[in-house]
């Protein structure tokens, strides 16, 4: 079957999540993604968490979710071998994805510019936390300073508190997702005219990209955004639900939560200006006792069919892993973690007709460093055995 | 340079644009800032619902005349495109979009799943009239299954997509607010997708339906928490700005109305330049720091002591100190922050373009820098209707009697209904 990037080989260096983002929804869409590790291997090998909560390189669940549809090579590009021996990977691959310290692999000699003399057509997608050049470039960075620097933070938590982070790492995440489609745009390019080039992409600048609110109430108005007094989730018998009511879904929610006897309700016509957390407000207590007769599901699923109303359900991990949804559109992977047991993994959150998404698990560090070299690289036998007892493989 | 022979990448590419609010746009955007020729197609009677709810975001909070096209909300995701307004719900208007549909090459959606069915718009009548078009569909949840029809914002789904309750303050409810991040996310994909389904094509000379999940999108990106939990390896509980990981990690009060500045430490040796950056490098020695372990678990203290610390500072100064010293730490920034900051300014994130409705004003520009090709139009977002004549008469070839016609019986227009006026969308 054919697939969107059939014959097109990416490599993947540095470390982190971003560029194993990008190469892994790469890789899904067929690419053959080779990833160069170092000899300690990826750091997200050591972030965990691991089963039973002991650290294993094999094991981390980040490692094995970002790495799936893989092949993993170990190359130490501290040595001109295994520096030599990336070019020779590049020069057969159209696209290389890095994520790491701005200039890293320039200064080992590997920069695009370099690169590229003999490969016009390379399409290198570097992703830093503030690009590659600018006073912030080589800050130090982590999640949550980058979603502070990048105003996503300011806008979330309660505002009589400190603004708070959202959990795990979108910043990078979104990163990596940005990374993906432009790099998809650079090797049209590549392909179309035979010149490839650097795409540069900056988490910070992601994350600028997505707000947009904030952003334009300030360059039109001039207000600055705050962060809210927070509002309450609504407890149901076990856990917590929540409506994003609009004006116009506002008389269907009056009918959910007041019976389809209720009075109507006098409020304005104009549904642009009618106060909605007002009228809301009012109905707190009905929306209490509504809510406590069902579960979260139910109050969910009820609200949704019966109502047609934005509602949710806070859903712990658990649900999100039970979810009928999810069964239905067959999201989950379900592949077989090295203890033997089946694991399900995130798939790609998008299908396209004609075409049957393959997963395969995450390489073991190193598992086809032989087998690369042989595909990718003039060198012999007797050559790659001598590198390897040089320590470059 | 050859730079100024180099087409833009999706040159040629036209791309028809249904989407509404922001997932569907911001993918529209993000193909036109690569050079596509996106159309984004309203109606008089259903406007995308930013023109009128804009929540007052317009230049100096005046609404004008037209305040349609002087939403911000509106102006911001649309740059780049051009705009026609049809009447989709009726068959005069489909006509239209089928002729469209003919001469383009990819659509995109992000209505509920009932409604490009309704109007006989699914992707197997789309490909018979064009076997080579890509539709590409933001669902909330996709077409299949038993949520599909659910409705849904970008809130909803970090809460049903499980990252709403991994955050909040520690050890309190699951947080709630919403920052509407699926959105951007999703529009992201989407528009990577469409470019991987081009490819696709050219391969295989066919077209495709690409249909996406948000909910899935916002799952994806806590993969490591999904597979973890099967681990057994961690409960679900809420570390507000703390870390598994990282001690310590937090968001400090600094000198100035709600003003704060982050930081985070990942080992002894960025432990000992904090120390060191806060002008406490005897802290170094204290037992009770020593590893990670231990500032986990006096983490209150180490908070008080960077507390003490930040209160005298302003946030961005208390940034720069820290990171002299290599520390890891941002500043909060709010949207006033990101238009007046450095490193935005340096690189030459924002986009200025003259709105002919709302005036000239800076967007955030492309998410990623090109060497050669530099994203973006430079070019403003459409008042509705700018370009039916284009659409009409450029592209269909139609007459000036026949775009008469549509005129006066309201298949096409420059101004939204009243009823759309009045917010009913």
């Amino acid at each position: 079957m054919t697939r969107p990037l059939d014959g097109v080989t990416v490599i993947e260096a540095g470390e982190g999540i971003p560029a194993a983002y990008c190469c892994w929804m790469l890789g899904v869409l067929g690419a053959d993604v080779i990833k160069v590790e170092a000899p300690a291997g990826d750091v997200t090998r050591r972030l965990g968490p691991f089963p039973h909560d002991v650290p294993d390189r094999e094991q981390s669940a980040l490692y094995l979710h970002l790495n799936r549809n893989k092949r993993s090579i170990v190359l130490d590009l501290e040595s001109a071998t295994g520096q030599e021996l990336f070019r020779e990977l590049v020069a057969g691959a159209a696209v290389l994805v890095e994520h790491g310290d701005p200039g890293w692999l320039k200064a080992r000699g590997l920069g695009h510019e370099s690169l590229a003399q003999s490969h016009p057509e390379l399409v290198s997608t570097t992703i830093t936390p503030f690009g590659q050049e600018g006073p912030y470039r080589d800050f130090a960075a982590s999640e949550i300073t980058l979603m502070a620097l990048g105003g996503l933070m300011n806008i979330a938590g309660e505002i009589e508190r400190e603004p708070l982070k959202l959990a795990g790492s979108p910043a990078h995440y979104s990163a990596g997702l940005f990374a993906f489609t432009s790099t998809l745009m650079a090797l049209t390019l590549a392909e179309a005219s035979g010149v490839g080039q650097l795409v540069d992409v900056s988490v910070l600048e992601g994350l600028t990209c997505s707000h947009f609110q904030d952003l334009v109430e300030f360059e039109y108005t001039g207000d600055v955004r705050r962060r809210g007094t927070g509002k309450m989730p609504i407890p149901t018998q076990d856990g917590f639900i929540s409506f994003a009511v609009q004006a116009h879904h506002f008389p269907n929610f009056r009918r959910l939560i007041l019976g389809a006897d209720a009075a109507p309700d006098e409020a304005s016509e104009d549904l642009i200006n009618r106060d909605r957390q007002r009228l809301e407000g009012e109905m707190d207590n009905q929306i209490l006792e509504w809510a406590l007769q069902r579960t979260k599901y139910e109050a969910y699923f009820e609200g949704q069919t019966e109502a047609h109303i934005p509602a949710a359900f806070i859903a712990e991990m658990q649900d999100v892993l039970d979810s009928p949804q999810y069964e239905a559109r067959g999201y989950f992977v379900e592949l077989d973690h090295p203890d033997g047991e089946s694991i399900k993994f995130p798939g790609l959150p998008a299908q396209m007709s004609g075409v049957e998404w393959e997963h395969r698990r995450a390489p073991r560090l190193g598992e086809h460093t032989i087998q690369i070299l042989n595909e990718l690289t003039d060198l012999t036998a007797d050559e790659i055995a001598e590198v390897r007892a040089a320590g470059v493989i | 340079m050859t730079t100024n022979q180099l087409p833009m990448p999706l040159e040629g590419i036209r791309v028809l644009d249904l989407g509404m609010f922001w997932a569907g746009p911001f993918a529209g955007k993000l193909l036109a800032d690569a050079g596509a020729e996106v159309i984004k197609i309203e109606s008089p009677s259903h406007p995308d619902n930013l023109r009128i709810l804009a929540r007052g975001v317009y230049p100096d909070g005046e609404a004008g005349e037209r305040p349609w096209n002087r939403s911000g909300m509106i102006n911001e995701r649309n740059r780049g495109k051009r705009g026609a307004a049809i009447e989709l719900g009726t068959e005069a208007g489909r006509a239209i979009f089928r002729e469209l549909v003919a001469i383009s090459d990819v659509v995109i959606q992000n209505f509920s799943t009932r409604v490009m069915a309704n109007w006989g718009l699914d992707y197997p009548q789309l490909r018979e009239i064009n076997s080579g078009i890509i539709l590409c569909s933001i669902y909330s949840q996709g077409s299949q299954g038993p949520e599909s029809g659910f409705v849904s914002f970008g809130g909803t789904l970090e809460q049903i997509g499980g990252i709403t309750n991994l955050t909040g303050y520690q050890n309190e409810l699951p947080g709630g607010f919403t920052i509407q991040l699926p959105d951007p996310l999703g529009g992201t994909i989407a528009a990577g997708m469409v470019v991987a389904a081009l490819r696709q094509r050219r391969i295989t000379g066919e077209g495709s339906l690409i249909d996406l999940s948000q909910r899935e999108n916002v799952t994806t990106l806590l993969g490591d928490e999904v597979v973890g939990h099967q681990f057994g390896a961690r409960p679900a509980e809420r570390l507000g700005n703390r870390d598994q990981l990282m001690a310590p990690q937090g968001c400090y009060p600094c000198d100035g109305e709600d003003a704060w500045v982050t930081l985070a430490v990942a080992n002894d040796e960025e432990w000992s330049h904090l120390c060191e950056a806060i002008g406490q490098p005897g802290l170094r020695e204290d037992e009770r720091f020593a590893t990670v372990l231990l500032r986990h678990e006096h983490h209150d203290a180490i908070d008080q002591i960077l507390t003490d610390w930040s209160r005298t500072r302003d946030k961005h100064q208390a940034m720069q100190e820290l990171q002299a010293h290599g520390v890891r730490a941002g500043a909060v920034q709010d949207s006033r922050d990101l238009y007046a900051d450095s490193q935005l300014r340096a690189r030459g994130f924002w986009e200025r373009v003259e709105d002919p409705d709302a005036g000239s004003h800076e967007y955030p520009g492309a998410p990623a820098r090109f060497a050669r090709t530099p994203l973006g139009t430079g070019r403003a977002t459409p008042t509705l209707g700018q370009d039916n004549d284009y659409v009409l008469r450029d592209l269909l070839g139609k007459s000036e009697v026949e775009v008469a016609k549509l005129l006066a019986d309201n298949i096409v227009g420059e101004d939204p209904t009243e009823a759309a006026q009045l917010g009913h969308l």
